[in-house]
């Protein structure tokens, strides 16, 4: 079942279905996952909750054999959507076709969120490229996104579904070219930041500095404790030994942010968004740090690695 | 005797970005229980506040306990499980 056409073969497929508006990303979509169904097979829907509700309206009794997903509530942090489909397509493994419906980017991300998020979307051609039975199409509203966002979305996926069916992106530069490491920079921060050493005494000035933050901020002092162990779990894990790691601290836009700088450098561009391997240190910190925080963003080059870690305050 | 379990002790304690406390998606309930027991275990290595052990903890309960009864298992706390699910 694709948007028109014969049925995929037997691999994994990654496909944009760029849309304009709700009425259209209802009209086309409903028609697929009612097929899905029908052919028996099992079917994750993870949009925002007003396309899902417009959904179970059009599908009617087909909608109960459908697993729905508010995608603004797991997919806030990107890293953290990777798991679900896993866990999804680990449950239906024996199965012909698994389908699976995620729109990671919508519109009104962040500016830092939404560069996660397109780095969602590249690793995930990386992260299901030996899974053969998963077929995931990614929902991007043309009418409301900016172009520069459709257009990643074209160059992020193998194939684009519009309203005459999936075809090959030409602008999908192949899995090596999109999964290569990060090279932009991080923006500067907004303001001055505080400094902490990470050794005991700076660790206690850290929690009371974020304690302090989150108060002024106004949200449960819990948010400066998620923060406190995020930091811990990266510098433990990522931290180059005997080396005494600074964290610098500052208030942006809505969030605390805590940034380490100088870890050990990881070359796997999945660290941190699949259940971390017993022996993957690295993975399990950044793991850790993206259950506890809004966003965390790595830049690992050869020199060193850069973690950059936000709590929301809004 | 059936005791329907108390999720009230975890009702009151903050919550991670993401994390619904009355989620009936088994992969959403499979994910949060491995998540406190990755965090609980990650607190043995650092020396936190009792406060936020205790946290912690108590989500680590809930999960456990949601975890149960989504499999029909009898629970980690000893209660049986059989309450109705949303």
């Amino acid at each position: 079942v694709t948007a028109a056409g014969p049925p995929p073969a037997a691999r994994y497929r990654h496909e944009a279905f760029p849309y304009a508006g709700a009425d259209d990303f209802v009209a086309r979509a409903a028609p697929l996952i009612a097929r899905a169904v029908e052919a028996g097979d099992p079917v994750r829907v993870a949009v925002d909750a007003a396309k899902i509700e417009r959904l179970r309206e059009c599908l009617g009794t087909a909608s109960a054999s459908v697993a729905w997903t508010d995608i603004r509530r797991i997919g806030g942090n990107p890293a953290r959507i990777i798991p679900l489909w896993r866990q999804f397509v680990a449950r239906h493994g024996s199965r012909d076709r698994v389908w699976g419906f995620g729109e990671p980017i919508w519109p009104g991300r962040a500016p830092a969120e939404l560069v996660e998020a397109q780095r969602h979307e590249q690793l995930l051609n990386l992260a299901f490229a030996g899974v053969a039975n998963f077929t995931l199409i990614c929902p991007y509203d043309t009418d409301n996104l900016d172009p520069a966002a459709v257009r990643e979305g074209h160059r992020c996926h193998p194939f684009v579904a519009d309203e005459d069916g999936p075809r090959p992106s030409a602008d999908y530069p192949g899995l090596d070219a999109i999964t290569a490491p990060l090279v932009t920079s991080l923006p500067a921060p907004g303001e001055e930041p505080s400094e902490f050493t990470l050794d005991r005494a700076g660790e206690a000035l850290l929690r009371s500095h974020l304690v302090a933050l989150t108060h002024q901020a106004g949200v449960d002092p819990s948010r400066a404790d998620d923060l406190a162990l995020a930091i811990a779990a990266v510098a433990r894990h990522l931290g180059r030994p005997r080396v005494r790691h600074l964290v610098r601290v500052w208030r942006e836009a809505g969030s605390v942010l805590a940034e380490l700088r100088h870890l050990a450098a990881t070359r796997d561009p999945l660290a941190g968004r699949e259940w971390p391997a017993p022996a993957d240190g690295a993975g399990r910190g950044l793991w850790l740090a993206n259950q506890l925080c809004d966003l965390v963003q790595l830049r690992s080059h050869d020199a060193g690695a850069i973690v950059r870690l936000h709590a929301r305050t809004l | 005797m059936y005791h329907a379990p108390d999720h009230s002790m975890a009702a009151n304690v903050p919550l991670l970005p993401g994390e619904v406390a009355d989620t009936n998606v088994p992969e959403e309930v499979e994910h949060w229980a491995a998540v406190y027991e990755e965090l609980t275990d990650f607190l043995l290595r650092v020396e936190p506040p009792q406060e936020m052990v205790e946290r912690y903890r108590r989500r680590l309960e809930h999960w456990r306990c949601r975890r149960a009864q989504l499999d029909g298992a009898p629970e980690a706390n000893g209660h049986s499980s059989g309450d109705a699910l949303r």
